[in-house]
């Protein structure tokens, strides 16, 4: 039932006390609306001028009314004063009948009385009001007519407060004159005689001011209705009148509401008026600003900064848009997966900066070899991908034959330096209907996983049915199956003793990362922490090995196990801003002592993320945690940067301490990093220890601490004992 | 209009037939004045209580007692002093602080006789012991119970008959007049209906005890009467009511007499003035008798001989009356 239905029937008292009614008159009224708003304003304001004016009226007329009445009293009072003689005249008087006929046309007179000299005997009274209700003259107040000149201005009283000032009381004396007594000889009105004034009564005289003031309220109150219905009258209008006004404005509100749900293809229509015009050209002007703001962000959100290309997942959507073409049309298309050859290494030899040069020259030159309807983008770090379409599988090899050419021709120059570099293909065919985005991807990644294998620079074309190896290393099920152990903490925590060289009574492990894989088997960490690396979960997995080592720690100290443990931290957790907090909670959580747990970061994450290393370290070492540098020598950096890097350990890459007792040159690399690091206040680690020649060798030379696979294999559980510096037997397992 | 002023006097001599007041007459010859006192000398002679005549003494001087320095007094004081030929003391009684050095004064003076001009003159002449008192320009004398053997006056109001006369020549049909005064004016009163009966006219006459009643009471009395007399009783008038009546008669076209010319000018019709000269020579009449008696011999008050009069020749057109040639000379235009 609508509203107006519900109306009928309703007392017209019901409907204006029914809000739906006034709404359907003034829509907008019970929100916040400037209309309403201006409507109150003046509603207000007419209200309060209303107010003022009648308050103003009111007093001005009382006022005026009081002194009408008070100048008509004057003249009552003159009157009354002839009229009332004969009841001061020789004989007496008779003529009370006079004055009652006189003030039958004054009807505010209420009430008269005429009293003696003395003041306090009445001589007569006449009019409406009689009786003892009216009080007599008081004696103050015949002192004070007595006491006033003779030829005042004012010379009568004024009493308001008889009847609680429902009357005006005028007390007036009568006076008789009389020339003196040569006054009259050579008589002339042109001087003033002296003259002797007697009074020889009063004349009480009281008017009913209610009279006049209830003909006031009257008027005022018909007049306020009046101006009342003007202005429920003024307000309707009014209030169509301004909605009238305001409609360029409020022609803004849809537009607007479209702007904030974040529509931007709005187009807001110029108004007439110049002031709305104004607004709606500088909300025209601002919306091409978000839409050039918007392609920018999208640009930005899908392009790569450095080199331009797209990013990831614009061309995950390319691919997919692309599959779907495929899929209708039946045609040929080709995703190329392509990986630069030892990039680390240039990277690592010549500085970021000469890398980034690099990537940005083999951006242009990939893009230079495609069509427009191609995709060229860079996946991230030294990975490109490439979308050909409709191309056939000969094509395809053809391309990724003249990628690899142009870019083994490819020369860069940095200050004095011309470097050049390769790249491995993997080409993966998009067959239509059969595979995702995602195992295209994966295709293609495998297939230049194959290619690198097959001696890198040269590129490979995807078959369904490849080595079982290369499957499972980079078979995106290693995507799922990280994300599943991750989830129902699948994974499982191994631990290599680390032997102290001096105090062989300490504990000391470090904390490695098994994977059961899809056989049951447990699978080392370099076949999947690449995938992980790849699909950016070493942070998710650095998290989950942080808590569970930390409670492990915790478990073995509650068992009376003094030991310390040394994590691991990848490159890319160095980038999380939040690894520190979860560090110091986890320690929190578990009651940990803070020299208990050492953190290893590989040389080369702790360059590539200096900063980011530097904040960390010195975050935990704060806390009283310990640093190590692993894989210390395999980087190429200079040992500059070990000073501005505040480790307490450093692990000598096991590429030197494996070969030492046979390489002199390795051996001389590992008494350098020694030296270099007992000078610098650090420990060193040596890993990879392969027998008891090299330890001998080690322990001359001072290292600190031993670790490798003839020391201590990494084990699920505890050794019960830990093998003896001196006793070159091995750990028992 | 024409502005030529004939002043006409008449005079008068005083017919004293009886020892009751008798008002003021108007007739020819001092004759009959004199042979009124030869024959009352005879009469005493015979009767053996005339004393013999004694040779008169020089008068030992006077003394004039004025109220103040209006000119009603100092006129008349002047005239005294070029008519009488001894030596005359004037005093002016113009502080009030000073009434009783004044008083002191004049009674260790010579003059037996003193004359009081005014009211108040009177009033502090009263209190002179041994002294004769000839009192004049005071016209309540009864209220102020002036009159002794030893203090008499002379009137201060013009002639009423003459006035009367003139007016009803004015008017042949004036038949009512109306007279409003306060009280104590036996005198005036009985002067004024002998010289209204005299004329044949009826006088209405009301008495009021202030201003205000005088208004009222010539209200109710206006539609009965013809024309007002208005008599200078200062108790029972004031200037306002002054112009009130004058406003109402001219209103009602009612005939005013007045007292002076200055009211013709708010629409009275006929004024009688009495003269300096006159009130002095009869001031002077009185002194010389009571310098010859013991007491002041004579009426209470002696009538004036003389009337000023004028006629309002507008107030006169207005009211549709012409002037009679007797009255050519009394026309007056304010």
């Amino acid at each position: 039932m609508r509203p107006e239905c519900k109306s009928i029937g309703k007392s017209w008292f019901e409907r204006l006390n029914d809000i739906s009614f006034w709404r359907r008159i003034m829509p907008g009224l019970g929100g916040r609306s400037l209309v309403s708003r201006l409507l109150a304003l003046l509603t207000l304001g007419a209200v309060m001028v209303y107010l003022i004016v009648n308050i103003g009226l009111w007093w001005t007329s009382s006022r005026l009314i009081e002194d009408n009445l008070e100048k008509q009293a004057v003249r009552w009072l003159a009157e009354l004063d002839d009229l009332g003689t004969p009841l001061y005249a020789s004989h007496g008087g008779k003529q009370l009948a006079n004055i009652d006929k006189h003030i039958k046309h004054f009807p505010e007179i209420a009430f008269i009385r005429y009293y003696d000299a003395s003041g306090t005997k009445v001589l007569g009274e006449a009019g409406e009001v009689r009786g003892a209700d009216i009080p007599l003259l008081k004696p103050q107040q015949v002192e004070r007519l007595q006491q006033q000149p003779a030829g005042a201005e004012r010379n009568y009283l004024v009493d308001r407060s008889l009847l609680s000032g429902a009357y005006l009381r005028f007390i007036s004396p009568i006076r008789v004159k009389s020339i003196r007594s040569d006054g009259l000889l050579n008589f002339s009105l042109e001087n003033e005689k002296e003259e002797t004034e007697k009074i020889v009564g009063y004349i009480d005289l009281s008017i009913d001011s209610g009279y006049y003031k209830e003909q006031m309220v009257r008027s005022m109150a018909s007049g306020s209705l009046i101006i009342a219905a003007l202005l429920m009258l003024g307000l309707f209008f009014g209030s169509r009148m301004i909605r009238r006004a305001l409609a360029p404005l409020t022609e803004l509100q849809a537009p607007l509401a479209r702007l904030a749900r974040g529509e931007i293809d709005v187009n807001v229509e110029r108004a007439k008026d110049v002031e709305i015009a104004v607004i709606s050209d500088a909300l025209n002007t601002t919306i091409s600003a978000l839409k050039q703001r918007d392609e920018m962000l999208q640009k930005m959100a899908e392009s790569d900064p450095l080199t331009g290309l797209v990013n990831r997942s614009y061309f995950a959507r390319a691919l997919g848009e692309e599959i779907e073409q495929v899929t209708r049309d039946g045609a040929e298309s080709a995703v190329y997966f392509i990986d630069l050859d030892k990039f680390k290494q240039i990277n690592d030899t010549y500085g970021h900066a000469a890398g980034d040069k690099l990537l940005i020259r083999v951006a242009e030159l990939l893009k230079s070899q495609v069509r427009e309807k191609d995709v060229v983008s860079r996946l991230g770090g030294d990975e490109f991908t490439v979308l050909a379409r409709g191309i056939s599988r000969e094509g395809a090899m053809d391309l990724a034959n003249s990628f690899n050419k142009i870019l083994r021709e490819m020369h860069v120059t940095e200050g004095e330096h011309i470097f050049s570099i390769n790249c491995s293909i993997g080409i993966a065919m998009i067959n239509p209907g059969r595979h995702t985005t995602d195992e295209i991807l994966s295709h293609a990644d495998t297939a230049c996983f194959a290619s690198k294998s097959q001696g890198r620079n040269c590129y490979h074309m995807y078959e369904e049915r490849g080595d079982s190896k290369t499957e499972v290393a980079v078979d995106t099920g290693w995507f799922k199956r990280i994300q599943q152990a991750i989830k129902e903490d699948r994974f499982v925590l191994v631990y290599q003793p680390i032997i102290d060289n001096v105090d062989s009574g300490k504990e000391c492990y470090e904390v490695l990362l098994r994977m059961p894989g899809p056989n049951g088997e447990l699978v080392l960490p370099s076949i999947f922490l690449p995938v992980a690396q790849r699909f950016g979960l070493m942070t998710d997995i650095d998290r989950w090995v942080m808590v569970h080592a930390m409670k492990a720690l915790a478990d073995f100290r509650a068992a009376g196990r003094d030991i310390i443990l040394s994590i691991n931290l990848s490159g890319q957790s160095l980038e999380d801003k939040s690894l520190l907090q979860l560090i110091m909670d986890q320690m929190t959580l578990n009651r940990l002592p803070p020299g208990c747990v050492i953190f290893e970061i590989t040389e080369q994450s702790a360059l590539r993320h200096l900063e980011n290393a530097k904040y960390l370290i010195q975050g935990l070492r704060a806390t009283g945690c310990r640093f190590a540098l692993d894989d210390f020598g395999t980087g190429f950096s200079s040992f500059v940067y070990l000073k501005n890097l505040p480790v307490d350990f450093i692990k000598i890459d096991g590429s030197f301490v494996n070969s030492m007792a046979q390489n002199s040159i390795d051996e001389t690399m590992v008494l350098s990093i020694i030296h270099i690091a007992r000078s610098l206040g650090m420990k060193t680690i040596a890993e990879f220890v392969p027998d008891e020649k090299t330890i001998t060798m080690l322990k001359a030379s001072g290292v600190d601490y031993l670790q490798g696979f003839y020391v201590g294999v990494p084990s699920e559980r505890l050794p019960t004992s830990l093998r003896v510096v001196s006793d070159t037997k091995k750990n028992a397992g | 209009m024409q502005d030529v002023r004939i002043r006409f006097i008449t005079r008068l001599s005083a017919r004293n037939q009886l020892p009751w007041n008798r008002g003021l007459f108007s007739f020819s010859g001092r004759q009959s004045l004199w042979a009124a006192c030869l024959l009352m000398a005879f009469c005493a002679v015979l009767a053996g209580c005339l004393p013999p005549p004694q040779a008169t003494a020089p008068a030992p001087g006077l003394t004039v007692l004025l109220s103040g320095s209006s000119p009603a007094f100092a006129g008349v004081q002047r005239e005294i002093g070029k008519k009488f030929p001894q030596r005359v003391d004037t005093y002016t009684l113009d502080d009030e602080s000073l009434y009783p050095a004044v008083q002191k004064k004049i009674q260790a003076s010579d003059p037996p006789v003193v004359v009081a001009i005014g009211l108040p003159a009177a009033r502090l002449a009263q209190g002179l012991s041994g002294k004769k008192v000839i009192f004049c320009q005071v016209f309540n004398y009864e209220d102020a119970e002036l009159v002794t053997p030893w203090m008499k006056g002379v009137s201060a109001t013009a002639p009423i008959r003459e006035q009367f006369r003139a007016w009803k020549a004015l008017y042949p049909k004036l038949t009512r007049v109306g007279v409003i005064t306060g009280t104590n004016l036996q005198g005036l009163m009985e002067e004024a209906r002998a010289a209204a009966k005299e004329n044949q006219i009826m006088l209405d006459h009301v008495e009021v005890r202030s201003d205000k009643e005088t208004l009222y009471a010539y209200k109710q009395l206006s539609p009965k009467i013809q024309g007002l007399w208005l008599v200078p009783d200062n108790r029972v008038l004031s200037q306002d009511v002054i112009r009130d009546i004058m406003a109402h008669s001219v209103k009602e076209g009612k005939q005013v007499a007045v007292f002076g010319r200055e009211l013709l000018g708010l629409g009275g019709l006929i004024s009688a003035e009495t003269s300096y000269a006159d009130i002095a020579e009869q001031v002077l009449a009185r002194v010389r008798r009571a310098q010859e008696a013991s007491g002041v011999p004579g009426a209470p008050v002696i009538p004036l001989t003389r009337t000023v009069i004028k006629i309002n020749t507008v107030m006169a057109k207005r009211l549709n009356m012409t002037l009679p040639a007797s009255l050519r000379g009394m026309d007056y235009a304010p």
